[in-house]
This record gives C-alpha cells, sequence and structure tokens, in this order.
C-alpha cells in the first residue's frame, strides 16, 4: 500500500501536476476566446469543466500529500531567465496546500455562482479563468519574482470583473481597488529587488530563508535616515500584504469592492483573495525575517485585535447586506492575524485554519447574500422580513452559514477560533480578552441580521419570490460541506498543516531551516 | 591604420547612402506619382534596403569614420536599428492615416527619413560639430513634420512652438559647445575626454559648459526642464508624427547623452569594448555628485508628467506628459550609474518603442472615424472596436508597468539598476510615480470598457493598421513573459567604442 502512494506520488511530479492544475484555467481562458460569443451555454461548460478538472486534480494533490513531513512536495524547477537567476520554481508544502484546496474549491463554486451573467459572457468567463491561473500560482510560487507577477496578473482581471459587471458605483471600486493593491506590491517590488541584492543574487525563497541572516545586513539609507534592514523590509512587505488582507487602517477599499463586485467575484475575493496577505506574511515575512517577526509580533496582535473589534462594530452599523459581511471579513481575518502573532503551535494552526474555514464560511455568505439581490434587487436589511416563511430553505441555509461565521461548536469556525484565540492567550493576555469581546460583536450582529431578513411578519412586496433553486444550493452545499465536516473532524485540514506550522514556529523562533 | 582611414569606403556607410538615394528620390517622384501609399510602400523598401546593408556592414565592428566624426560600434548599430525599424512602422502607421493627406506624400515621408538619417547620425557621433549637425538635421525635419497639415492652425502653433523652443535649446548647446572649444581647442570626444582627465579646467566654467550642453541633450529627450515643448507639439502635430517624435526622437535624444556621458564623462577605462565594472564614477566636476544631479531631475521629470497627466482631457496631450514621464523613469538607468543601468535603458527603450507607438496608433484609428482624441469620446469603444481596444488596454497596462506585459520587465530592470546602487530614495519615488500613473492609464481603458455610450457604430481597423498592432502588441506579452533574447542583446549591444 505504501509502495503503491510512493508510485502514485511519483507519478504526480512526473506529470508536472502543479503547473497542470494552475494552467488548465489559462487554457480555459484561450479555448473560450475562439467560442463565438453568443455560445453563452457553451463557454459557461468550457469554465465549468476546467475548473472542475483543477478541483479534481487538486483534492488528488491534497489526498496524496504527505502531511508529516515538512519538505516541499511535488516540486518543478525550471530555469525561466538565466542570466538574472530567475526560475519557474513551484511546490508545495504544509502552508500551501491548504490554500490549494481552498482556491480550487472556491474557484469552482465561483464559476456556478456566475452562471447568471448574460452581459459579455466570454470576456467575462475569460477573465474569471485566468484569475484563477494567477490565485493558483501565488500559492505554489516559490521563486519570488514567480510570486510576484503571478500577484501582480490578479489585478487585471479582478479590475474588469468588478469594473464591467459591478453595481452602480463600479468604476471607483474597481479603481480603488486596483490602486490601493497596487501600492502595496509597489512596495513588495522595491522589498524584492533589495532583497535579490542582499542575498547574493537569487530570487529562490528557500534560499533566501535558509542562506541569509538579514538582521546583520547593512541598513538602508533613505532621505537621511538610517533604518535597520531586515525591519524595513519587513514592514514593506508587510504593508503589501497587510492591504490585501485587508489590516486596519488600509481596510477601506474592501467595502467598495465587495459591495460593487458581483456575487462570484465577492466570493472569490473575501475566498481566496484576502487570503493571499497573510498567505504572503507566513511564506516570506514568516521564514526571511525571523528576528524581525518576533520583534513586530506584539504590532501585529494588535492590528489584529483592532480589525476584530472594529470589523464586527462596524458590521454591526450596516444596513446594506453585502457591506455587513465585507466588514465580518475584515473582523474575522483579525483573528487570523492574532493567531498567527501568538507564534505558538495553537496560534499558528488556528490562523491557518481560519483562513481556510473563513474561505469556505465567508463565501456561503456572499452566496446567500447573491440569491436574495438576484430576486429583491436591493440589499438594505431593514427592507426585508419575515423571508423564512416565504423561502424557508434559502432560510436554512443562511442561517447555516451564520451559524459556522458566528463560531458555533460543530461548526468549522469554532474550532479554528477558539485555536486561534487560545494560542493568543497564551502569550498576549490583556489583548486576547480585548479581542474575544468581537466573538459577543459577531454574535450580535449576525443574530440581528437574521431577525431583520427572516423573521417578523413578512413584507408583502416579497411574498412572491422563489426560494433557492438547485444550482444556487450546490454552490452553497460545496463550501457548507467544508464548514460541517472540519467542524467535526478538523483532522481533515490540521493533518495535512500542523507538522509545517509547528515546523516554521522553529524557523522564526529557533532559526531552524525551511 | 586602416581603422582610422579618413578615406570613404562607400560601403561602410551603404545604409545612410541608401537613405539619401531615396529622400532624392522622393523629391524627384513627387512630379511622377500623385498617391502617398506609393511613396510609403517605397520608404518602407528603402529602410529594409538600409537594414539589410546594415546587417551586412555589421561584420565589421568599431570603425570610425570621416576623420573621427562618426563612429560605428555596438552601441551605434542599437540605435540605427531602432530607427529604421521605427521608420517601416511610422510609415505604416501612416497609410491610413486621415491626417496625412494622400497626395502630399513624397515630402512627408522624405521629411521622416531625412530625420531618421539625422539620428543615425546622431547615435554614432563622437565629434560635437557633427552631432550639432545632426542634431539639427534632426530638428528641422521635425519642426516641418509637426506642421505638416498646414489648414490646421494647433499643428501651425506646434511647429512655431516647437522651432522657437528647439532653436532656443540648441543656440544654448552651441554656445556650451563654444566654450568648450574655447576651453580644449578641439571638438573631438576622445581628445576632450583626454583633457578632462587630466583636470587642467576650472570646475566652475566646465560646469557651465555641461549645464549648457546638457540644455540640448534635455531638450531632446524631453526632460525638465526641458519639457514644455512637448504638450503642445505632441497634440497639434499629426498622430503618426506625434508617435515618432515621442519614439524615435526621444530615442536620439537618449542615444547622445548615453554616448557622451558614458565616453566623455567617465572616470577610468572602461570604454573600448567592455562597461561591466561594478559602479561608474563619472569624472568630478566641481564636486557635482552625478547620481544626486541625474536623480533629481528624473525625480522632477516623472513626477512632473505624472502629476500634469493625471487631469488631461486629451488623449494625445496625456500620452505626451506620459511619455515625458517615461523620459524620468529611463533617466533613473542614468542615475543609477552601474552596468545593469545602462542596458536596462535600452531594454526599456526597446519596450517603450513598442507601447507607445501603439497607444499613439490606437489614437489614430479612433482619430480616423470620430476625429477627435477627446477622452470622454472614448467611452464605449470596447465594444465599437473591441480588437484595438484590447490591444490599447495590453500598451496601456504595459505603460503602467503591470505585469506581465513587456513594461513592468524594463521598469524592474531600470528598479534593480537603482538599487543595486543603493539609491532607495530614487527607488521609492519612482514606484511612487508609477503607481499614481495607474491611474491615468486605467482612465483610458475605463472609458473605452467599462462605460457605455449611445454611439454603437464599429470603428473600423485598416489592414495596416491591424498588422501594426500585432507586430507592437504580441512583442509587448511575449516580452512580459519570456525576455531572455531581448535582454541577451541589449546586453551585447551597450558597448561603447571611443577610439
Amino acid at each position: 500500500m505504501v509502495k503503491e502512494t510512493m508510485g502514485i506520488i511519483e507519478l504526480l511530479s512526473k506529470v508536472h501536476i502543479l503547473s497542470v492544475i494552475t494552467f488548465l484555467p489559462l487554457l480555459a481562458a484561450a479555448i473560450i476566446i475562439f467560442i463565438p460569443g453568443k455560445r453563452h451555454e457553451i463557454i459557461k461548460t468550457v469554465a465549468a469543466v476546467f475548473s472542475g478538472l483543477s478541483l479534481l486534480l487538486g483534492i488528488i494533490v491534497y489526498i496524496f500529500f504527505d502531511g508529516g513531513s515538512t519538505s516541499l512536495q511535488f516540486v518543478e524547477k525550471f530555469r525561466w531567465i538565466p542570466k538574472f537567476h530567475i526560475y519557474y520554481y513551484v511546490g508545495v508544502d504544509g502552508l500551501s496546500i491548504s490554500m490549494l484546496l481552498l482556491t480550487v474549491v472556491i474557484s469552482f463554486v465561483s464559476v456556478f455562482a456566475s452562471w447568471g451573467i448574460e452581459d459579455r459572457v466570454k470576456a467575462y468567463f475569460s477573465l474569471l479563468m485566468l484569475l484563477e491561473t494567477a490565485m493558483l500560482g501565488v500559492f505554489i510560487a516559490l521563486d519570488f519574482f514567480l510570486f510576484y507577477v503571478f500577484w501582480e496578473l490578479m489585478l487585471l482581471p479582478m479590475y474588469f470583473l468588478i469594473g464591467i459587471w459591478g453595481g452602480p458605483r463600479r468604476e471607483y471600486a474597481a479603481i480603488k481597488f486596483f490602486l490601493y493593491t497596487l501600492a502595496g506590491s509597489a512596495l513588495m517590488l522595491l522589498a524584492m529587488i533589495a532583497l535579490y541584492y542582499a542575498g547574493g543574487k537569487t530570487f529562490d525563497l528557500v534560499k533566501l530563508a535558509n542562506d541569509f541572516d538579514f538582521s546583520k545586513h547593512a541598513p538602508i539609507h533613505l532621505f537621511g535616515m538610517t533604518l535597520p534592514f531586515a525591519q524595513t523590509l519587513f514592514l514593506a512587505l508587510f504593508i503589501g500584504f497587510a492591504i490585501k488582507i485587508p489590516m486596519f487602517p488600509f481596510h477601506t477599499w474592501l467595502p467598495d469592492a465587495h459591495v460593487e463586485a458581483p456575487t462570484a467575484i465577492s466570493v472569490i475575493l473575501a475566498g481566496v483573495l484576502l487570503k493571499m496577505g497573510t498567505y504572503g506574511i507566513f511564506r516570506i515575512n514568516y521564514t526571511i525575517f525571523p528576528h524581525a517577526t518576533e520583534y513586530f509580533a506584539y504590532a501585529i496582535a494588535v492590528f489584529g485585535v483592532i480589525n476584530i473589534v472594529y470589523g464586527a462594530l462596524v458590521a454591526m452599523a450596516q444596513e446594506d447586506f453585502k457591506k455587513l459581511i465585507a466588514y465580518s471579513s475584515i473582523s474575522h481575518m483579525g483573528i487570523v492575524l492574532l493567531g498567527m502573532a501568538a507564534l505558538n503551535p495553537m496560534g499558528m494552526n488556528g490562523a491557518l485554519l481560519e483562513m481556510f474555514n473563513h474561505g469556505t464560511i465567508t463565501a456561503m455568505l456572499f452566496l446567500s447574500v447573491g440569491v436574495i439581490y438576484d430576486r429583491a434587487h436591493h440589499r438594505d436589511l431593514y427592507r426585508f422580513g419575515g423571508l423564512a416563511k416565504q423561502m424557508p430553505v434559502y432560510a436554512a441555509w443562511t442561517a447555516f452559514a451564520f451559524f459556522a461565521a458566528m463560531g458555533l461548536p460543530g461548526l468549522s469556525g469554532f474550532i479554528s477560533e477558539a485555536l486561534s484565540y487560545l494560542g493568543a492567550l497564551k502569550v498576549f493576555p490583556a489583548l486576547t480578552v480585548i479581542g474575544a469581546t468581537g466573538i459577543i460583536f459577531t454574535a450580535g450582529y449576525l443574530l440581528w441580521t437574521i431577525q431583520r431578513v427572516f423573521l417578523g411578519p413578512l413584507n408583502e412586496k416579497y411574498a412572491t419570490l422563489p426560494d433557492i433553486n438547485t444550482r444556487e444550493i450546490f454552490t452553497m452545499a460545496l463550501p457548507g460541506f467544508f464548514a460541517l465536516v472540519i467542524g467535526w473532524y478538523p483532522q481533515l485540514v490540521l493533518g495535512k498543516v500542523s507538522t509545517y506550522m509547528i515546523h516554521l514556529i522553529d524557523i522564526v523562533t529557533k532559526g531552524a531551516h525551511w | 591604420m586602416n581603422l582610422f582611414s579618413p578615406y570613404i569606403d562607400v560601403l561602410k556607410i551603404a545604409p545612410q547612402l541608401t537613405l539619401v538615394v531615396f529622400i532624392l528620390f522622393f523629391v524627384i517622384g513627387e512630379l511622377v506619382f500623385r498617391r502617398k501609399i506609393v511613396f510609403g510602400w517605397f520608404s518602407v523598401a528603402g529602410y529594409i534596403i538600409a537594414l539589410i546593408f546594415l546587417l551586412i556592414g555589421h561584420l565589421y565592428q568599431n570603425r570610425v569614420l570621416f576623420s573621427y566624426q562618426i563612429v560605428e560600434d555596438k552601441f551605434s548599430f542599437f540605435f540605427t536599428i531602432f530607427f529604421l525599424l521605427a521608420g517601416i512602422v511610422i510609415s505604416f502607421f501612416s497609410f491610413d492615416s486621415a491626417e496625412i493627406k494622400r497626395d502630399l506624400g513624397g515630402e512627408y515621408f522624405a521629411l521622416i527619413m531625412a530625420a531618421i538619417l539625422g539620428m543615425i547620425y546622431m547615435a554614432g557621433a563622437v565629434n560635437f560639430l557633427m552631432l550639432y549637425l545632426s542634431l539639427e538635421m534632426v530638428s528641422l525635419s521635425s519642426y516641418l513634420l509637426s506642421g505638416y497639415t498646414r489648414d490646421d492652425k494647433y499643428s501651425a502653433e506646434a511647429a512655431l512652438k516647437y522651432l522657437v523652443f528647439g532653436a532656443t535649446a540648441s543656440g544654448i548647446m552651441i554656445m556650451g559647445i563654444a566654450y568648450l572649444y574655447g576651453l580644449t581647442g578641439t571638438l573631438n570626444f576622445s581628445v576632450i575626454r583626454d583633457q578632462l582627465v587630466s583636470g587642467i579646467f576650472p570646475s566652475f566654467t566646465l560646469l557651465t559648459i555641461l549645464f549648457l550642453i546638457f540644455a540640448g541633450f534635455f531638450f531632446k529627450m524631453s526632460l525638465v526642464p526641458f519639457h514644455m515643448w512637448a504638450p503642445d507639439v505632441y497634440e497639434g502635430a499629426p498622430t503618426p508624427v506625434a508617435a515618432f517624435l515621442a519614439v524615435a526622437s526621444k530615442g536620439a535624444g537618449f542615444a547622445i547623452a548615453l554616448r557622451f556621458l558614458y565616453t566623455v564623462m567617465i572616470q577610468g577605462s572602461p570604454l573600448s569594448g567592455k562597461l561591466l565594472s561594478d559602479i561608474y564614477h563619472f569624472i568630478p566636476v566641481n564636486n557635482l555628485d552625478w547620481p544626486l544631479f541625474l536623480g533629481i531631475i528624473s525625480v522632477l521629470t516623472m513626477t512632473v508628467g505624472n502629476i500634469t497627466a493625471l487631469n488631461q482631457t486629451s488623449v494625445k496631450r496625456l500620452l505626451a506628459y506620459s511619455s515625458i514621464a517615461h523620459a524620468g523613469y529611463m533617466l533613473m538607468g542614468f542615475a543609477a550609474m552601474n552596468y545593469i543601468g545602462f542596458y536596462a535603458v535600452l531594454f526599456y527603450l526597446v519596450v517603450y518603442f513598442l507601447m507607445n507607438i501603439g497607444a499613439f496608433l490606437f489614437v489614430q484609428v479612433v482619430y480616423n472615424k470620430i476625429g477627435t482624441d477627446s477622452i470622454v469620446k472614448y467611452r464605449g469603444l470596447g465594444r465599437r472596436t473591441p480588437f484595438a481596444a484590447v490591444m490599447m488596454a495590453i500598451f496601456l497596462f504595459s505603460l503602467a508597468g503591470i505585469p506581465p506585459l513587456g513594461g513592468f520587465i524594463g521598469k524592474f530592470y531600470l528598479f534593480a539598476a537603482v538599487l543595486k546602487s543603493k539609491l532607495y530614495w530614487l527607488a521609492v519615488i519612482g514606484i511612487a510615480n508609477s503607481v499614481l500613473s495607474l491611474y491615468y492609464y486605467a482612465r483610458i481603458a475605463k472609458m473605452m470598457f467599462l462605460e457605455d455610450s449611445h454611439e454603437k457604430e464599429k470603428v473600423p481597423v485598416s489592414a495596416a493598421h491591424i498588422f501594426l498592432f500585432v507586430i507592437l502588441g504580441f512583442p509587448v506579452v511575449i516580452l512580459g513573459v519570456y525576455w531572455s533574447p531581448v535582454l541577451e542583446f541589449v546586453k551585447i549591444y551597450s558597448h561603447l567604442f571611443l577610439p
């Protein structure tokens, strides 16, 4: 049996399985360009088939990924631009494997969530597929340059997807998203090049992490200031990632982008894109600047708590259903920040699990907003009421998603939030207590929302609304499956990731090699 | 001593002679042919024949011609190819331009070719007399070209402005050259260099002379404070001429500036052949901090260009300011003063050639149909001309430096050069500018794709223009993903020769 498994792993490596998963959607985009624009069904089917294939292969890789090992698996390395030491270098470890799974799941869901698109279908689905390739690429890239290219590759499709198919203020939201993210990645670009020269001309993330101690590098002179090298670069990268998370005070693009984006794009945005911020911090900041990470850990925790509490309080004040979910995302990403700052096994595992869980749960939340918006054509929480009577199935699914987001025991949110808070409690007791009030606020705004939308007397205007249809149930069921199963069997994810996350703590605190 | 022979071997300047023959032919040919397209094809043929001669003659290397007037080295070879290709592209560009009248083709293509001939000599000049003459040849042709649509008052205004600014700048420059001659008794680069190295001149005088000479260079490169002519000229001039000035004429400015700084002014002797040492130093002139000076000019140029571009209502004007900003980016490569900086400028010029001409081409396509380049009229063009609009989006986002497009790679090397020399302040301001620039490029994309207009009529794209979109657009995308060949090419051809 063991031998057979080894054989399959070898086979998967031999067929460059990670590249196949990543570039299948790009192939789909290329195919879609050549399909006549009027054949909507064919275009949608091609997108579904190819992202379905990516999903299938992604699950296979996930199954055969060895969770007990800290080493990189399914590695592919080719010279890309040899004269500048740029490699096409991809692989997965415990950190990226969970994100890979999340991305293929959410992308597949978003294709079905986009089934209702009727305007410029061809452009929409080719951009969506391009976006999937870019997201997958970010999570498997092990060369900084490659990482950066994939990271930036997301911007253009996202800009057009929000800008063309979005709501009334879509142009503003799209350019705001674009400029914010670009400003962050601009800092990342400078930090990347500075690292290239400081680290003996390499973009190889593993080499940069293992072979160099940047805390002793000569300081940077900038505008008459003398700045320590490692801390400055840590901050430059951190701000780039923090904008994506989004961490307070860089969060203002998120509510705008979410409110204007079409449902499927909101799902991707909250489900995958936000995770890239925290993923980047884990992948690059933690491994390359271990000392600076310890130095800034408390600050990260503080911002995490601000995110939790601020996000939850602002969410409570929202009248727009979608904006409420957007702010709840900010709040939940704060939990990730708090957990990752703890630098102990519980906190780190909790943070990574929370990234996964939030990705699936928030996808359900945005899908559920999409369902009601498609029917009522508005999202004003005060103009609904009593919908549970009219749309019982929809109400049940939404309640399920809400309870998962609230951290109800038995659902996935509970496990990861508990782990994050417990991990953080050991290190930052006072901060964690403040942060834990977020749980109460979260329960508050979510329950209140259920009350406003589903309970009370039925608004007569909506007495004819049809209930949730099969396609919509299907899109919600897939992430819902993970929300339920991980609630009972967290090992599904933790079994694959925890060895690496514990090793990551050693990298940061004990100077272990990647 | 054949190498320094003052006797002309006609074959050595065959490419240039080809252009001269064609220019003369256009002047006579206008008596016979009355159609623009004929001259267009003839000029394409002329450039191609010149290219062939150039490639044959390239077997010889590092020659000095006409008693130390011109040098032929890898650097001048690079720029000669650059200008000849620009000539071919601009010819195709002009084929279906509504602004270039059908019956005046001969003189139009002759002027373009004369300007290109001048540029080729600019790139090879190693004597201030030759430099000045070739620069004036380019300038005079350019003045006439920008005023080419005589009945259009904006075009006439553009030509006059260009003439006044240009005459002033070259007047200042020739004063500097005259002082330098008074000081050294020669106009020859290598003799001047020898005397500068010996350091016998009063340094403040030398500084003044340098600034006077730089006025001429900066004018051609459209650097602050000699950039003011560019927006008016680009806006008033016919679109193909604007594209020509923005790319070829600016490229020629960069060629002479690079050659002057890296042969005459450079310290040590990394000249003949290799320029590989880590950090270069220029000859000290009155304690001038060269990286700081060049860096400040670079920062001013890109910032002025970008901030002014934000609020433009005419796309041509916007592209003019954007091209000023790009000159600023390229100057970062000068300020870095290292080998990467040198070839990064050449690499950037290649990408800039593709994306900037491409952007002007789209302006031309739209102008042919709706007769304006007002940015609000670009509403809904994504539906009216999908192919061209997608290409325009590629050019715009490449100009903004978004990966995976060629413009990003160009910027990447410029920033790499700057950071290698640890000029962090320049890198930070440069990248901030790059982010800022996205706003106005995205504004055009927004108009085209995100907004709709009641106009539904298709905007046609002619065959010549489709051909150009393809040969300009695809390399922009490919260079963003795989740029090794071009990188190798610019590395090989960033070698200067001074006898």
